[in-house]
């Protein structure tokens, strides 16, 4: 036990956004992510690939605790996110989830007017209030503020679906998180859209710490400064992305690329 | 790419909606105004035949069988909402599942409204009886009502997007300020195009019941000379069309929220 301390302590450290340690998550008894340690880089894009079911989408969930919320899971291991175990009984689950920022691989508009998809959650967390400056500010990070100066009173429906993915960015960047998670953020969009919203995460991690879930190898190659590689729930590799898509150190990883890149 | 159902944005839809909107609306006014018409002179041949004024049709019928169903489903209205929101946001699934089947079922009962305890000889002379007749009545009628406003509206609210709940979790907002903020807003609408059927349907089957079983009348003073012949079978084929016609209404109208929502 005071091995593991240590070791966490050693890792743990300022470049650390999120560190997980022998994580295991269970649906129903069935162990879906086993004994993950990934220590996410703070400031940095990190891709985690892996075929469908290998658990991506869990890590993601696990990480501000929303598996709870979706079934029935059981999660054992630890979290650390600024110093504190996610996974303590005390952990304001509110506070957690303004923090850690989910986006889904589709995009979800309230359906509402753009402003008030920005201020919804804003105002709940009492975040500003100078709402109309926040709202600003929002699309403008989320690129998204010159096509829709003046269109903030339009439904979020009416947008294409690029422009919703990314106001939905733009509405988790309202709550001012630390880190932002994206589950495949870019699949369900056509190129054009998906070229704008991977452009939006590069220009992200300049302030945030972006962990993205990607199914496409490519994208994962092109976007993230990190990548860790999944397989029925296990982390097989992590680590630098150029060095992982060029020189796999595990085959599963080398067989792996080369299915997916051609 | 699939599209979210709720970005979906068709004129046809909202014109189906308005239609759907002003024929409920037209049906009401109708109906009241044929009630009343029927009412007067019904009333004045009830007061020909029996030299009373004060029975049913005595009085202008339609207004005060419209009053009283607008006062049974205010009543109604809170302890219906809140079963609703139980029901769709709070209850477990076994529970879920057993009791939106039963509201199912009995609101499936064309009588199930002010009908079958008015048949009851011991409701009928409580009620005829008693000094506060109309508010037993309209007590007795919320009480009926609740479970039909209830299921109308936890169908109502599963008609809507769940994906909602599922953004507003990630997003560290309450369960209680996502459904006073975002749920009960949107389906506001047609929460309150359901209740307005449901007070004009609860209105015609009370109708129906008492004047199939000619039965005393709760509105008002307890003497009764129900008009025969013509009259009669007219009130009758006017509230079965009636009671046909606005749950084929209810029935289209959640249709189409369903549709939406999917």
């Amino acid at each position: 036990m005071q091995e593991n301390n240590t070791r966490q302590s050693e890792e743990y450290n300022s470049a650390t956004a999120v560190l997980c340690s022998a994580l295991n998550v269970d649906f129903h008894g069935i162990r879906v992510l086993s004994n993950i340690h990934i220590a996410f880089r703070r400031n940095a894009i990190t891709s985690l690939i892996g075929e469908e079911g290998s658990g991506k989408t869990t890590l993601l969930r696990a990480i501000n605790r929303s598996n709870e919320e979706f079934a029935a899971s059981d999660t054992s291991g630890t979290v650390y996110f600024n110093g504190s175990n996610l996974y303590a009984p005390a952990t304001d689950l509110a506070a957690l989830r303004r923090k850690i920022a989910y986006i889904f691989p589709e995009p979800r508009p309230f359906p509402v007017s753009v402003y008030a998809n920005i201020s919804w959650a804003a105002r709940f967390h009492k975040m500003s209030s100078d709402l109309d400056r926040l709202v600003e500010e929002s699309l403008k990070e989320g690129g998204l503020w010159d096509e829709l100066k003046d269109k903030l009173r339009r439904p979020a429906s009416t947008l294409s679906p690029g422009q919703q993915q990314r106001l939905c960015i733009a509405r988790a960047l309202a709550l001012k998180p630390e880190i932002i998670l994206m589950d495949e953020p870019a699949s369900s969009l056509d190129a054009l859209s998906a070229g704008r919203v991977e452009s939006l995460i590069r220009q992200l991690k300049t302030s945030y710490t972006v962990i993205v879930a990607n199914r496409s190898v490519q994208r994962a190659s092109r976007i993230s400064d990190y990548c860790a590689f999944l397989q029925d729930g296990s982390t097989v590799e992590f680590g630098d992305t150029g060095d992982l898509f060029l020189n796999p150190k595990d085959p599963r990883t080398e067989q792996f690329l080369s299915r997916s890149m051609h | 790419m699939n599209r979210p159902a709720y970005t979906k944005h068709s004129p046809w839809r909202f014109a189906l909606q308005a239609t759907t909107l002003c024929l409920a609306i037209l049906l009401l006014l109708t109906s009241a105004f044929i009630l009343y018409r029927l009412g007067s002179s019904a009333g004045r041949l009830a007061g020909l035949q029996t030299g009373k004024s004060a029975s049913l049709f005595a009085q202008p019928v339609g207004r005060h069988v419209l009053v009283q169903g607008a006062l049974t489903s205010l009543l109604a209205f809170a302890p219906g909402i809140l079963l609703a929101i139980y029901l769709s946001s709070y209850a477990g699934k076994a529970i879920k599942k057993n009791a939106q089947n039963l509201l199912h079922y009995l609101s499936r009962l064309p009588v199930l409204v002010l009908g079958l305890p008015l048949l009851l000889p011991e409701w009928a002379a409580t009620l005829q009886t008693a000094s506060g007749s109309n508010s037993a009545a309209i007590s007795l009628g919320a009480l009926l009502f609740v479970p039909l406003l209830g299921h109308q509206t936890a169908r109502i609210i599963g008609a809507l997007p769940s994906g909602l709940g599922q953004v507003s979790t990630t997003l560290g907002v309450s369960r209680r300020y996502a459904i006073t903020h975002m749920l009960i807003p949107m389906a506001a609408p047609a929460i309150t195009l359901a209740s307005l059927v449901l007070i004009v349907r609860a209105a015609g089957e009370f109708f129906l019941i008492t004047a199939l079983f000619r039965l005393p009348s709760v509105v008002g003073p307890a003497t009764v000379a129900m008009p025969a012949g013509l009259t009669t079978i007219t009130i009758l084929a006017a509230a079965l069309l009636w009671v046909t016609l606005l749950n084929g209404l209810t029935e289209l109208l959640l249709k189409v929220l369903h549709h939406a929502g999917k």
